[in-house]
Formats: C-alpha cells, sequence, structure tokens
C-alpha cells in the first residue's frame, strides 16, 4: 500500500533536483503524479510502473497554470495536492539591492511569487469543491534569516510564507492543508533532494491532516518545526508614547529581545 | 530644534491616513519631506494630484518643508522619481518610509490575476522599487533609514486578503536582507505593523456583524498619531543600530515580534522515510505548532488606549 494510494498530485518544476525527487517518490507511494516541465522525468516513472502525464505549460502565467491544473484534472478525474518546488534558477544569492536590475527583479518574481499563486489559484476551486486538498510551498533559510545579496530572493520567497500562511487559514474549512518547507538554496547546502522529499510525501498524505499553517525544514537527516512571528515583548505608556519617552526606554526594554542579524 | 533637522524623507503614501500622520510628524521634527501620494482609491483606481499638494500645504503652514509628488510607487520608473524627486529639490536623501497601499479583498480561491497583481505591485514590487532607488545614495553618504509598514495580515495571517498578507510578509524578507547589507554602511532597515483607523480597515468588507465587530475593535480607537513617534524615533539618530527588527503598535501599547527561527528539531542518522515522519513528527512537534490563529482571533482582547 502507498501512502498516496489514490491521490492526484500535480509538481511544479519536476525536471530537476527537489521537483524530481519529490515527483519520483510520490509516484513510488502511490500518486499519479502531473510533472510539470519535463517528459524526462515522466519516463522515468513510468518505467518504474508509475502513471504520470508531463505537462509543459508555464507556471510563470495564470493561463499556464490553468492549464496544468486542468490538464491533471482532465487526465486523472481530479487534483488532491500541489507542489510548488523551488525554482532551481530563483534561488541563488544575487547581487546587493543596488546592483538589482529592473529585467532580473521582474522575472524572478514572475518564476516564484507570481507563479506560486496562480498555481494555488487554478488548484484551491477544485480542492475547495471536493473538500480535501494538499498545498505546499518551498522557502530557505537564506530568505528567513537573511543575508547579505538575499534581498530580491527574501522578498519574494518570503512572500511564499506570507501566502502559504494565509491559504492555510482560508481553506481550514475545505479541509485543505498548506505548508511550507524550508530547504536551503546554497550550492554547499548539506541535504540532498532525497533528504527532503520524505516530508513533502507526508505532508501530503492523509496522515498530516492535522498540520497545517505551519514552517517545517529540512537540512540533511534533521526534519525541524520553525516558529513564527509574534509577539514578543510589549510596552505601554498610559500617556500615549512620544520620541523621547521612546529614546528613555527601547534601549534596555526593546533591545534585549531584537532578533540579531546573522549568518544564515 | 528638532531631531530630524537637516534630514530629508520620503514618505509614500503620505496623503491620507498613517502616511500623512508620519509625514506631519517628520516634518515637526526638521526634515524637509517628499510627500507622495497618487490620489487613488482604497482600491488603486483613478488619481488625484490635490491629495499630496494639501498635506504639503499643511506642512508648510505648520513652518515645515515640504513637497509633493504624485507618481506611482507601483512601477520602476515611478519608484526612482519619487526618490530624484528628494533629490531634485534637497539634494539627499535620508529617510525612505515605504507606506503606501491598497487593498483589494477576495477569497483566495476566486481572487482574480487583476487583484492579485495590483495589491502585490503596491506594497512588495512598489516598496522594491523605491528602496532600490535610494539605498545606494543612502549607502554612499554613510547614512540612512528605510522603514516598511507592514501587517500582521501577512506573518499572522487574515481571511481574504492572500495578496495583502503575502505583500506585507515579503517585506519581512526584503527588510531582514536589507539590514544585512546596509549594516557596515549606517543604514537600518526595520517594519513596523500597526493598527489604526484609516480608510484601509474601512474598507474591509463587514460581510458579517462578527467581522464588523472585530475589525471596529481592531481598528477604530486606534489612530496614525499613536504610530508615528515609533516611526519617528526609528527614523532619527537615536535609533543608531536598530536594525532587521519587526515592531508593532496598537494603541499605547508597542510590541517588538520574535522572526522564525528553528524551536524543534528531530534527527534521524539514516534519514527520514514519509513512514517514519507519519509515526513520530506530529506527536513530537505537537507542543510547538503556531496554532492557527488570524490577526482578528489573536487580537483577541481589548488595546490599551
Amino acid at each position: 500500500m502507498g501512502m498516496l494510494d489514490g491521490k492526484v498530485a500535480v509538481v511544479t518544476n519536476a525536471g530537476a533536483g527537489i521537483g524530481r525527487a519529490i515527483a519520483l517518490l510520490m509516484a513510488e507511494e502511490g500518486a499519479r503524479v502531473m510533472v510539470h516541465d519535463s517528459e524526462a522525468v515522466a519516463e522515468e516513472i513510468r518505467d518504474r510502473g508509475g502513471e504520470t502525464v508531463p505537462c509543459a505549460a508555464s507556471v510563470m502565467s495564470w493561463e499556464g497554470s490553468q492549464e496544468l491544473v486542468q490538464a491533471a484534472v482532465d487526465h486523472f478525474g481530479g487534483l488532491d495536492i500541489l507542489v510548488n518546488s523551488p525554482n532551481a534558477d530563483a534561488g541563488l544569492q544575487g547581487p546587493m539591492i543596488s546592483e538589482i536590475g529592473r529585467e532580473e527583479w521582474e522575472s524572478v518574481a514572475r518564476a516564484t511569487l507570481k507563479a506560486a499563486f496562480c498555481c494555488i489559484r487554478a488548484a484551491l476551486p477544485h480542492m475547495r469543491k471536493q473538500r480535501q486538498g494538499r498545498l505546499i510551498h518551498f522557502t530557505s533559510p537564506e530568505a528567513l534569516v537573511g543575508g547579505v545579496g538575499y534581498t530580491q530572493h527574501g522578498a519574494l520567497q518570503m512572500a511564499v510564507v506570507g501566502l502559504s500562511r494565509n491559504a492555510a487559514i482560508e481553506m481550514e474549512r475545505y479541509r485543505v492543508t498548506s505548508n511550507c518547507i524550508v530547504s536551503s538554496t546554497r550550492r554547499d547546502s548539506l541535504s540532498e533532494p532525497e533528504d527532503v522529499a520524505p516530508l513533502v510525501v507526508f505532508l501530503a498524505s492523509d496522515a498530516a491532516q492535522n498540520l497545517t499553517g505551519q514552517i517545517f525544514g529540512v537540512q540533511d537527516k534533521e526534519v525541524s518545526l520553525f516558529s513564527q512571528a509574534r509577539i514578543q515583548r510589549s510596552i505601554h505608556n498610559s500617556q500615549g508614547w512620544t520620541v523621547e519617552r521612546l529614546s528613555e526606554t527601547f534601549e534596555s526594554t526593546m533591545r534585549p529581545y531584537f532578533t540579531p542579524l546573522e549568518p544564515s | 530644534m528638532g531631531i530630524l533637522e537637516g534630514k530629508v524623507a520620503v514618505v509614500t503614501g503620505a496623503g491620507r491616513g498613517l502616511g500623512r500622520g508620519m509625514a506631519l510628524h517628520l516634518a515637526r521634527e526638521g526634515a524637509r519631506v517628499v510627500v507622495n501620494d497618487l490620489g487613488g482609491s482604497v482600491g488603486g483606481e483613478g488619481s488625484d494630484s490635490a491629495v499630496a499638494g494639501e498635506v504639503v500645504e499643511e506642512i508648510k503652514a505648520g513652518g515645515g518643508e515640504a513637497v509633493a509628488n504624485t507618481d506611482t510607487v507601483a512601477t520602476w520608473e515611478g519608484g526612482h522619481s519619487i526618490v530624484r524627486t528628494a533629490l531634485d529639490h534637497y539634494g539627499r536623501v535620508d529617510i525612505l518610509l515605504n507606506n503606501a497601499g491598497i487593498l483589494r479583498d477576495h477569497f483566495i480561491y476566486q481572487m482574480s490575476e487583476e487583484e492579485w497583481d495590483a495589491v502585490v505591485n503596491v506594497h512588495l514590487m512598489g516598496s522594491f522599487y523605491c528602496t532600490r532607488a535610494a539605498a545606494p545614495l543612502m549607502r554612499k553618504q554613510g547614512w540612512g533609514r528605510i522603514l516598511f509598514i507592514t501587517s500582521t495580515a501577512g506573518f499572522i495571517g487574515t481571511i481574504g486578503q492572500c495578496n495583502y498578507g503575502a505583500a506585507k510578509m515579503g517585506m519581512l524578507g526584503l527588510s531582514r536582507s536589507l539590514a544585512a547589507e546596509m549594516q557596515p554602511h549606517n543604514v537600518t532597515s526595520n517594519c513596523i505593523a500597526p493598527f489604526a483607523w484609516t480608510r484601509i480597515p474601512a474598507s474591509i468588507p463587514a460581510v458579517t456583524e462578527e467581522i464588523k465587530e472585530s475589525v471596529d475593535r481592531l481598528f477604530k480607537d486606534m489612530c496614525p498619531e499613536d504610530v508615528s513617534p515609533l516611526a519617528v524615533f526609528l527614523a532619527s539618530e537615536r535609533a543608531a543600530g536598530i536594525t532587521g527588527q519587526v515592531f508593532g503598535v496598537r494603541g499605547k501599547e508597542i510590541y517588538t515580534y520574535n522572526q522564525p527561527r528553528v524551536s524543534r528539531s528531530i534527527h534521524r542518522h539514516e534519514g527520514w522515510t514519509a513512514r517514519d515522519l507519519a509515526s513520530v513528527l506530529e506527536a513530537t512537534f505537537k507542543q510547538h505548532l503556531t496554532p492557527l490563529d488570524n490577526s482578528i482571533t489573536f487580537f483577541d482582547w481589548d488595546a490599551l488606549l
């Protein structure tokens, strides 16, 4: 028995790396997989006895995402799982903010944030109708922790975290879960794509129905849970705050509770 | 003598609400201010060049110095033109307050591409374009203050605002890496998530009596003037070294928020299989999960006013 028997999954950017590992493991666990953007990976799945169809539509547009999801629905009769795998070119350390060009900014924005929204938006009406679904997104430690050369990546990948959280809240009543996985984009990262795929398969399975709106991480053989931004410290002034009063108190009351800048 | 004497500030979306409140306060402390506002509707439609001009007149009437700009933040050219207005009139830019915002609420499964693009383009792309234009100047002069007006709709979450929530969360990522890059140059970058009764929350559709009550409780008695002291403080010399943080303002309360970090880990020498995770993960992480609150249920107590 596979953990995903009977499920239909769409895996974006499935041609290499994390996306490919996810598509292969999902097929192995019984899912019928719509492999986005790779004839070769679809063939690999078929060779291993899995059921799959490739689709080359571009997820960077509204129309392409609709086409991808519709293809899954037409071929397999529904859609249970959407994995927005990381776009291999969009996560790398970039130039400092002063050097980022307009073209570069706009194309990375399309490949990451816009693509994530378009795919979710295409998938959700189907999941809502069937009162069941799984959304799985990716972000990176570099985006969460911040670092030199990551303004563009951080802005767009943190937006994906916000999108995932809002999707979880809105879709809870329809039994659709939405979670984010933190996985390093660095070439010197310790994690292999095969380390990440089991967590994705688990989150996509019925066993993970209660897990939603969370941020999980994978590094090497370690799986982790991330905290989320909540009130850490609160100060109150009965007369209301002025710049003077803030200047007097901030150093002693607030600064000890800051999140220090640190290398990711 | 004001604490911002000699400084030049750019405030986007400064024609009304929070932006206006912050622009007036910055000017009172001696900053010369570029009052940017397209003068559009809450949904980002139309334009009215008089809106920014009125705030400029108000600042001048109080003895301050200001100039209007009516470009949109939502394009590369617009962002650069706003910053250029500061250079043309005052020869420098020391403070950038990314405040301009619009709303186009819709359930996530019904949101149109246009609703998504319009909101993301103003809040996130717009913040990037203005910051992209100002950061090199601040870096060169070795001093700067960049502020992002974000929202709990991003990091706590809400209903019907996935476009707004995603864009607001994106600002946290932008601000954080910007803080790291600009630290050697005495340029700080911080986020403020405020509650204030402006036309933005006033536009949230009161679909049910419950939503109306929640919106009233969250925003009604809170004014832009609660928020501006923190913004002015962070924009001043006194906030040197305060960077990469996320603050909140609610009535007379000011918060600092933590940032997402690993809270719990499980390790298995031979690596994890999906089945192993199914038997271990939920039970182990259960006590550490972040509840699925939204920003209305999370702030389910009266503000200190």
